[in-house]
Order: C-alpha cells, then sequence, then structure tokens
C-alpha cells in the first residue's frame, strides 16, 4: 500500500457559527498528486491552511511526515513549513521586493546560498515559468496571471517535499494554463514532490491529478481516481463533475425562500 | 436595562482579552533571540522609513511650537520685569515636557499609524501567512525590525525636536522681542541640569517610544484584514497612543517630582 506523507483524521472546524469540516478524512499519498475538489465556500482553502498549520482545528489532526502539525512547537512548526509549499490563491507577494527578491527571499532566510548561486537558482525558478525577462520588475507591475507564476517560482524555489496550490489555474490565459498543468506535472515526477491542488477546474485538474477528493457542506462527497468519478453515478459526484446547476448539492447559499424575501420587502 | 449591562460586560471582556493578548504578543517580540546577520538590514530600512521620515514633521513642529511658547513666555515674564529668564522657562519646559510627548504624539500620527496600515495590509494581502509558510517568523523579520526602530528613533526624534525648539524660541526671544543673547544661554545653562531635567526627558520619550511602537505594531498584527479592518486599527493606534503617552506623562511626571 502506498505510504501517506499527510493525513487529514476526522477533522472538525468551525468559522464563527458556521461549520466548515464536520468528520472529514483524506490521505495524501506520497509523490502522487491529490486533488481537492469542491463548490465555492466549501472549505478548500480552509482545508490547506489548516494542513500547512496557519488554521487550527477544534478536533481531529492533521498529520504531515509522521508529526501532528497542530501540536508542534512554534520552532518545530516552522521547521515542517520549510518542507512545505503553499501558492496563495492572492499570490501573496512581498509588494516592496522586486519579482527576483520575492523568488529570492526563502533562500536568503532559510539558506547560506551565496549570491552567485542563489541567482542561479532564482533565475532557473523563474525561467520555469516563463518570467526569467520579468525578474527586475516589481509586484505592482504584473498582471494577475503573472503574479501567481512568480508566486510559484518562489513557492518551488526550496524544492518542497508537499507542494499545496490554492487555484493555481484561476486568472490563466489559455497557454499560461498548459505551461502551469505541465509544470506542475513535471515537478510532480521529475522532484518526486507529493502535490495538492485545491481547484474548481475540473477538466485542468483532472487531466493530472491521480486521485481526487470532492467536498461539499462539510464531508467528502466523493474520492477515487479522475476516470473512476468521471464515470460515476452517485448524484452529488456527477453534479459537480458535470457541472450541473440543479442537483443534491445546493446553488444557492441557505436562505428563506425567494418568494417569502420578496413579499417581505 | 440587562442588555445594556450585558454590552458593557461583553465590552469590558474584549478589552481585558485584547490587553492580555497585547501582553503575550509583547513577550513574543521582546524574548526572540535576534538573527543580527538578518536583522541588521531591515533595522537600518525601518529606521530611515520611521525615524529618517519623521524628522521633517518634527524640525517644523519644534520650530513653530519653540516660537510660540517663546512668544507666550515673554509676554508673561516681562509683566514681571523678568523677560531675561525666558532661556531657562523654555529650555526647563520644552526638555521636560514639551519635547518628549509633543514628539510622542506626532510619531504616532506619522509613524504608528502607517506601521499599522502597513503590517494590517501585509496580514490582508495574505504576505504574512506566506512569510509564515515559508518557515520565516513574522515576529522576526516584520514586527521586531520595526518595533526595535521605533524605540532607537523616537528619542532620537524628541532630542531634535527640543533642540529645534530651543532655537525657534531663541529666534523669538532674542532677535525678535530683543531679550539678550548672553543672559538667554547662561540662565538657560544655569537652570537647567542634565540628569533633573534632560535625562527625564530622554526617559519619558523612550517610555513614550516602548508605548507607541507597541500599539502601533500590535494593532497591525491582529487587525481584521480587511479595508474596514485596517482603517479602525488605524485609527486606534492614533486615539491610544496619544492617551497612553498623555497618561503615562501624567504618572512619570508625578514620579520624577516625587523623587520616584
Amino acid at each position: 500500500m502506498q505510504e501517506n506523507l499527510a493525513a487529514i483524521e476526522n477533522l472538525v472546524f468551525h468559522r464563527g457559527d458556521r461549520l466548515i469540516f464536520d468528520g472529514v478524512n483524506i490521505d495524501i499519498k506520497k509523490g502522487k498528486i491529490t486533488a481537492i475538489m469542491g463548490p465555492s465556500g466549501s472549505g478548500k482553502t480552509t482545508l490547506l491552511r489548516l494542513i500547512g498549520g496557519l488554521l487550527n482545528p477544534d478536533s481531529g489532526q492533521v498529520i504531515v511526515n509522521q508529526q501532528d502539525i497542530h501540536r508542534l512547537s512554534r520552532k518545530k512548526l516552522h521547521e515542517a513549513r520549510r518542507k512545505m509549499g503553499l501558492l496563495f490563491q492572492s499570490s501573496a507577494l512581498f509588494t516592496h521586493l522586486s519579482v527576483f527578491d520575492n523568488v529570492a527571499f526563502p533562500l536568503r532566510e532559510n539558506t547560506n546560498l551565496n549570491e552567485a548561486m542563489l541567482r542561479d537558482v532564482v533565475l532557473m525558478k523563474l525561467e520555469a515559468v516563463g518570467l526569467r525577462g520579468a525578474a527586475h520588475l516589481m509586484p505592482d507591475s504584473l498582471s494577475g496571471g503573472m503574479a501567481r507564476r512568480v508566486a510559484l517560482a518562489r513557492t518551488i524555489v526550496m524544492d518542497p517535499e508537499l507542494m499545496m496550490y490554492d487555484e493555481p489555474f484561476t486568472g490563466q490565459d489559455p497557454i499560461a494554463m498548459g505551461v502551469l498543468v505541465r509544470l506542475i506535472k513535471r515537478l510532480n515526477q521529475l522532484l518526486g514532490t507529493t502535490t495538492v491542488i485545491v481547484s474548481h477546474d475540473v477538466a485542468e485538474t483532472c487531466s493530472i491529478a491521480d486521485y481526487v477528493y470532492i467536498i461539499s457542506q462539510g464531508k467528502v462527497i466523493g474520492e477515487g481516481a479522475p476516470s473512476e468519478l468521471q464515470a460515476s453515478t452517485d448524484p452529488y459526484v456527477m453534479q459537480f463533475i458535470h457541472g450541473q446547476a440543479d442537483g443534491v448539492v445546493p446553488f444557492h447559499y441557505p436562505a428563506k425562500s425567494y418568494k417569502e424575501e420578496l413579499l417581505d420587502a | 436595562m440587562l442588555n445594556t449591562l450585558a454590552h458593557i460586560g461583553s465590552k469590558s471582556l474584549t478589552s481585558i482579552q485584547m490587553v492580555g493578548q497585547s501582553g503575550f504578543f509583547l513577550l513574543r517580540v521582546l524574548l526572540r533571540k535576534p538573527d543580527l546577520k538578518r536583522l541588521w538590514p531591515s533595522l537600518l530600512t525601518q529606521l530611515y522609513y520611521i525615524g529618517v521620515l519623521s524628522c521633517l514633521i518634527i524640525i517644523v513642529s519644534g520650530l513653530f511650537i519653540g516660537g510660540v511658547v517663546g512668544l507666550q513666555g515673554y509676554n508673561t515674564l516681562e509683566k514681571f520685569g523678568a523677560g531675561s529668564q525666558l532661556g531657562q522657562l523654555l529650555a526647563l519646559s520644552i526638555v521636560r515636557e514639551l519635547g518628549p510627548v509633543i514628539s510622542a504624539l506626532l510619531f504616532a500620527g506619522r509613524a504608528g499609524s502607517a506601521l499599522t496600515a502597513e503590517i494590517g495590509l501585509m496580514k490582508a494581502t495574505e504576505q504574512i501567512d506566506s512569510m509564515d509558510m515559508m518557515g520565516v517568523d513574522p515576529m522576526g523579520r516584520v514586527i521586531y525590525p520595526r518595533f526595535l526602530a521605533g524605540i532607537i528613533s523616537l528619542p532620537v526624534l524628541s532630542l531634535i525636536f527640543s533642540a529645534v525648539a530651543i532655537y525657534g524660541g531663541y529666534f523669538i526671544g532674542v532677535d525678535w522681542l530683543g531679550v539678550d543673547a548672553g543672559s538667554f544661554w547662561s540662565n538657560m545653562q544655569s537652570a537647567v541640569h542634565f540628569e533633573k531635567d534632560v535625562l527625564s526627558g530622554i526617559i519619558k520619550s523612550v517610555v513614550f517610544a516602548f508605548i507607541v511602537i507597541w500599539i502601533s505594531v500590535y494593532q497591525g498584527y491582529s487587525c481584521e484584514p480587511t479595508a474596514e479592518g485596517i482603517s479602525r486599527a488605524t485609527t486606534r493606534t492614533v486615539v491610544y497612543s496619544s492617551l497612553a503617552v498623555l497618561g503615562f506623562d501624567f504618572l512619570l511626571t508625578a514620579m520624577m517630582i516625587g523623587g520616584w
């Protein structure tokens, strides 16, 4: 049986009064690409933040590399995070640093590489995302898609064991999207990086994922290899994979009836 | 009535919780072991943004306030035929009180609010979280250099303010109103004692720097990461810092006059 690099066990998490996860179990196999998909607001980003230890669960545990992330001291947690990479949805580039310095930042802070070697590594990563020529630019002069690719270069610069992508395909043009899909797959194959992709881009994600979890309303509503999910007759899975508005997963946020609301006014 | 009581209770609990959290935050800042190699460049940058860029407002304000104190002081002293004592009045009021207090209030408005907004915006744009995810403690990389830069900058700014304000008073008193320059400086020299007056002013400005910078970085770090949250945190920084500076000034003055 394939070894897990990370595992989420009986995870329960509330945001205020709202229940986000209600006993979620997810296994992330070493060296594989695991996709977490689900409708907007289903807690996909929150799940990545819980894996990274940026949020604490109400109960349950997140095990990464045989360590319970939420029981680590601050120092140990930072050590564990140096082996993880999280590509934020907002890119989260440092606005006071150039593209080059943004990508160089984790190396400068966490290693003792000399400037010549650091330059080579940074340019190599920027080349991989097609932005070596933009190394001197400041983040405010980048488009959303370019900023995402710089953030990706920064996230992979430390060659993390566990790579987490939060909506990596949002805002990308078709060319960049194709390059990104291939890059994620190549990083996974060449470096043996364990990958978690959170996305609702079904086609792109299923094209590279080894295993897919679909979450909705606080639970895992479907799981399996992409081909299994495509062929699934489960109404929850079918609705999401085929993008149907009407079905068991509600399109509308819980509310009183439309008629009642209009008549109340 | 019960609702009002519940509201007061809830607000009080929130305030107590905030004081506790800011205390733990301060401990995390103070108890850290600095990495001097990485701290030094950030500290220099922050000294520039927090200290050097605050110089202009401090110098201009010092000049005007010194001038006003000189004008008011001379008119009052002259009624008793003591216009030549202007240097003494000016130096004591500025070095002991106005220098540290007004510098701290200006510092809170100029540098403190900017720090809160900067850190709040870094939080809202997930820069703090991304740093944390890289295994880099934001406490050491973002908060600590700003904290140290604030504690170093304000006492120096306060001394600059006092020196400029005394010259402002000198221009008004000596060059405009005709007080004798020799008596202006000699009265000041004989009346102002380093330990009792100058040092007490420096001690005050160090305490004010600590309070203002603590409030500023804490408000930024703990603010709600939205435009409204940052705006509220920035306002809180200025209001809390100003009130704390004035309150601690009274406390410190009472302690200093009472011989500690």
